[in-house]
């Protein structure tokens, strides 16, 4: 599939002529050939330059090689602590993101019926528009794909200058609910620990998580360690057997929702063993139980009444609740009650689309600080993210509805006031009030403005809602029949999304723009842009900059700050302003290190400190908080809380939860009861429903899709069933069944001893297949604190398709 | 309390089990052919979608003839880009070929046929020192140390439950770095190598004795290669 473009066409003749002559030699000699090197074969001429790869939390470090304008070739990055030269399949083939034959190219706007192409001049103005229309209705829906500087543009735009909080990303289907089991927790979010702990620990229990496939090179180097030797126990509790099953040395089958049961059932072991740390939990705990109204931070129970909670949950209760054999739980409890072990604990969607999501996320943090196994290298709760910068730029500039940047809440009258003046707009611009999360921002736009659909457009940006949101036929097809609602796709390929737009703006991505991404580890990463985007495709951020100006051209006071001048004001060095607005001068200066910089005020607060701009220039990433040292270096923080490598831990504490939301330095141990699902298996739908992501494919398969090894290795969505229950169904390996749920029905291919291995009553469907939407048979019931909906339990049957 | 040491997994006796099946395999065809045809070593290059995949117990257990009667027959079928079809020593012809299991020069080869899908753990058992599977097929040594999880950067062929596996060669543009080849500074000289080290660093994996003859190292008792041969750049 390599192919020469034109100017290295001359390279390669050159090459073959070289070699074939090279063969007479050989043939004429005895023996072995001789490799006889060409001499006209030069090697080409390749420049290389670090970014992170385009896809997953993990924010491995790759070289890009670009010739001729274009990416030809990628390696990992051996000076990246994340990945230390290894990639995964996604990761070494990331550079054919780009070159997908329909790469969108030209701004597309729907005349009756049709996207036709118009110029970039008409589409802002488009944009613009609708703001006009009625600004408070107008929403942007946004990424966890999104680099910091576009996300933090976008809430600019939003926040400080529409005096809207109409702004959530994906994120919300994604990691919301590990934000707020962290903020219950700790006060603040994201986790304490940091990768360098799967270097470090005796023992790794996978919560529902696959980590062999969704974040390889992580898992990689967990079973590196046993290669070179050391001992590491894998325990993989889950509902189907996996990749990661196979490496595991426990596999504990559970019933959906069983995590709950589990977690309260070592809780209750520690307790009645005795074998918690009291040290930790006097020193460094408090006790919370749900308040009402509910909130994050709940109420305040004594560690009696904490233990309490605890009482029903005996292994037996855990058992019947799980499916996990009660031995298991004890043994579970011996490892957490083990302080010489050291346990990292790693989930991911599995936990976060959950309808208890917060409460689960609260338990398995309430295990490891009930158990003192935390703090020390090795010994981490830890929650890994699906987008490269989930973290950066979701959970740390805070693009959500509610949110402000830097861990500031619309809701805080303080913190509007510190985000009114970093951002120089007058007192009053911020809206109190929070704008709609997902779900409720899509419902808004399905339902008829008469009915009190307040939301009237839609912008999305680097994402795919036609395909990932929950429920398709209820919080997106509705919309596309009301001619008063009008949704606008920045993308970079056609997608379920676009096809349905009114107005579609083609993108730049990855390397044809600057960029910063936040990791899993709250590690920031930058990179330059290499190539350019293919015909008039432009970055996102340059997107929202361009509407804001047109605003601005039209009298707009919104797009204006406290002296007059343009919200996105960027001066020179001559300290002239650069009309960044006007694509030509897009790049005239680093727009992206202006915003960064902007954004770098308000990290502070946090204690989530950034360093300036320059210093990622240099690094392969830095984990914050990055604080400057006596000499004038930057240093960044591995074990955030402890107190031998944070430097924002009260000197001479060991630990120091300096954001409690008790005020006192703990942390909180939630006492939660287990909640059964909100729908369950009965007769008519016998089988539990799960979806999640295969290896070879990135999310909603835009870009994978697109790649031919990817491609080739997974062509199709399909079920997996338990083989028990596909000969029951009379279903065979292969054969089109149909699927069915209360909201859809979908016909895939059945795979029996597949990928993974459902537990018995339980199936799986990946939805990355365009073709095949898993997400018009999922629910969209939510936890309600994060409010991220649960795509990995509802309720299904299956029959063939055949005879149907 | 959980065992210290992993209990026998369904993965390991599938690993006991390929090594036993494939390895008898391998006997039988290294003694009855390799010494005809020594010097054609060929590439597999396309999606062979045909090929066996190691069975589990219970698979070995119902099936009708005994493992490995109908493989032997079947590697004749496999389409590869033979060195027989070109000049021994066609150096172009076998970069040509290797190209064709690579999205660029330096990309993780794919694998050319359909594997166990939940499990690389029986990749091992050709894998590991390579192997000769029939007059024209080799299985290659794995160019870098033991990584398990052989999947995490090799994609294998389409699972054999989906059927046929339709890409439009015109859906990427994507052109990618092309092998090249070492340099030297005199005539004589050791050449350079002319590819990345990293994950390359098991130099018989091509250039041993079951290496494509163009590729094949003319001093395989040397083993310090990068004594004499140097990386082109340093990283």
């Amino acid at each position: 599939m390599t192919k020469p473009s034109q100017s290295r066409r001359h390279f390669i003749q050159g090459a073959v002529g070289a070699t074939a002559a090279g063969t007479v030699g050989v043939v004429r000699a005895a023996g072995p050939s001789l490799p006889v090197m060409a001499p006209a074969a030069l090697p080409p001429d390749i420049a290389w330059n670090k970014a992170p790869c385009r896809f997953c939390g993990t924010g491995c470090h790759v070289e890009v090689g670009v010739a001729d304008g274009g990416v030809v070739a990628i390696r990992g990055d051996a000076k990246a602590d994340v990945n230390k030269g290894l990639l995964c399949v996604k990761g070494y083939h990331v550079g054919l993101a780009l070159y997908g034959k329909d790469r969108l190219t030209t701004p597309l706007l729907r005349k009756k019926g049709k996207l036709v192409p118009i110029s970039w001049e008409e589409a802002i103005d488009v944009v613009a528009q609708r703001v006009r229309l009625d600004p408070a209705g107008f929403a942007v829906y946004g990424s966890g794909q999104w680099t910091i500087p576009e996300g933090f543009a976008a809430m600019k735009f939003v926040k400080g200058g529409l005096g809207s909080n109409q702004i959530d990303p994906n994120a919300r289907l994604c990691m919301a609910s590990a934000v707020t089991g962290f903020i219950a927790t700790y006060g603040v979010d994201e986790p304490a620990g940091c990768f360098d702990d799967l270097d470090r620990c005796d023992v790794v229990i996978l919560w529902g998580n696959n980590p062999a496939e969704m974040h390889p090179v992580l898992f990689s180097r967990v079973l590196d360690r046993r290669q070179r030797g050391e001992t590491v126990r894998i325990i993989d509790i889950g509902t189907r057997r996996t990749r990661s099953t196979e490496f595991a040395d426990e596999y504990l089958a559970m019933k959906p929702q069983g995590d709950m049961a589990i977690a309260n059932g070592i809780a209750h072991l520690l307790i009645k063993r005795g074998t918690y740390d009291a040290d930790f939990v006097r020193d460094h705990c408090a006790f919370r139980a749900d308040s009402d109204p509910a909130t994050l931070k709940g109420a305040a129970i004594d560690f009696d009444a904490y233990k309490r909670g605890l009482d029903p949950y005996t292994p037996a209760e855990v058992e019947r609740l799980s499916g996990v054999p009660a031995a298991k739980i004890e043994a579970l409890a011996d490892l957490f009650g083990d302080r010489d072990l050291r346990i990292t604990s790693l989930w991911c969607m599995g936990m976060n689309q959950h309808t208890q999501g917060t409460a689960v996320n609260t338990m398995v943090h309430g295990v490891h600080l009930l158990s003192g196994h935390f703090g020390r290298p090795g010994d981490a709760p830890t929650s890994l993210t699906g987008q490269p910068s989930a973290c950066g730029t979701v959970r740390e500039v805070g693009t959500l509805a509610h949110a402000l940047p830097g861990g500031r809440v619309v809701a805080n009258a303080k913190h509007r006031e510190q985000c009114e003046d970093l951002w120089n707009v007058p007192r009053g611009r911020i809206n109190p009030k929070p704008g709609y999360h997902t779900v409720k921002m899509w419902e808004q736009f399905c339902k008829p403005s008469d009915k009190g659909g307040d939301i009237h457009t839609i912008w999305v940006q680097v994402t795919n809602p036609g395909q990932s949101l929950p429920n398709k036929p209820a919080l997106f097809d509705p919309s596309r029949a009301l001619d008063e609602k009008f949704l606008i796709v920045s993308d970079v390929y056609p997608t379920a999304t676009t096809v349905d737009a009114d107005l579609v703006l083609p993108s730049a991505m990855w390397v044809e723009k600057n960029g910063v991404f936040g990791n899993s580890e709250r590690r920031t990463q930058q990179w330059f842009k290499m190539v350019d985007p293919p015909g008039e495709a432009r970055d996102d951020c340059w997107q929202i900059i361009a509407v804001a100006r047109r605003l601005f051209d039209l009298g707009e006071a919104s797009m204006r700050d406290a002296d007059g001048n343009f919200l996105f004001h960027m001066a020179g060095a001559d300290g002239r302003e650069v009309p960044i607005w006007d694509w030509p001068h897009y790049y005239d200066i680093n727009v992206d290190e202006g915003l960064f910089e902007e954004y770098r005020k308000f990290t502070r607060l946090k204690h989530k400190d950034l360093a300036p701009y320059g210093e990622y220039v240099k690094a392969r990433g830095l984990r914050w908080p990055v604080v400057q040292q006596p000499d004038g270096s930057w240093r960044e923080t591995r074990f955030r809380f402890a107190g031998f490598d944070d430097p924002y831990v009260k000197k001479g504490s060991k630990i120091d939860f300096y954001h409690s939301t008790s005020g006192d330095g703990r942390a909180q141990l939630w006492s939660r009861p287990y909640v059964a699902p909100p729908e369950q298996p009965d007769a008519e739908y016998p089988l539990w429903l799960c979806t999640g992501r295969v290896l070879e494919h990135w999310h909603t398969g835009t870009m994978t899709s697109r790649m031919r090894p990817l491609h080739r290795a997974m062509p199709s969505a399909y079920v997996e069933l338990n083989p028990d229950d596909a000969r029951a169904l009379g279903i065979h390996n292969g054969q089109d069944v149909i699927v069915e749920t209360r909201r859809g029905a979908l016909t895939l291919p059945a795979w029996i001893e597949g990928r993974g291995a459902p537990e018995p009553g339980n199936i799986f469907i990946p939805f990355f297949d365009e073709e095949r939407l898993a997400n018009v048979l999922t629910l969209e019931a939510h936890d309600p604190f994060s409010k991220q909906p649960d795509y990995k339990k509802c309720a299904a049957k299956v029959r063939p398709a055949t005879g149907a | 309390m959980f065992t210290q040491t992993p209990s026998v997994s369904a993965a390991q006796q599938r690993i006991v089990l390929a090594a036993v099946v494939l390895g008898s395999l391998a006997v039988a065809v290294i003694s009855t052919k390799t010494h005809e045809v020594a010097e054609r070593v060929v590439v597999p290059v396309a999606d062979v979608g045909d090929a066996p995949v190691a069975l589990s117990y219970s698979g070995l257990r119902e099936r009708a003839t005994p493992a490995g009667s109908d493989w032997q027959a079947r590697f004749a079928t496999w389409p590869t880009e033979s060195e027989s079809q070109s000049e021994p020593g066609d150096r172009a012809g076998v970069r040509a070929a290797r190209a064709r299991g690579r999205a660029y020069d330096g990309a993780p080869p794919t694998v050319p046929h359909p594997i166990d899908p939940r499990s690389s753990a029986s990749c091992d058992t050709c894998h590991a020192a390579g192997l000769r599977l029939s007059a024209t097929v080799v299985a290659p040594a794995r160019s870098h140390g033991p990584y398990p999880s052989c999947t995490q950067c090799h994609a294998p062929a389409s699972p054999r439950a989906f059927g046929s596996n339709a890409w439009d060669e015109a859906a990427s543009t994507f052109v990618g770095v092309e092998s090249h080849a070492g340099e030297r500074a005199w005539q004589g000289a050791p050449p350079t190598i002319p590819h990345d080290a990293l994950m390359r660093g098991t130099c018989l994996s091509c250039h041993g004795p079951l290496g494509p003859t163009a590729l094949r190292t003319t001093h395989p008792e040397r083993t310090s290669c990068r004594q004499c041969h140097v990386t082109q750049e340093q990283r």
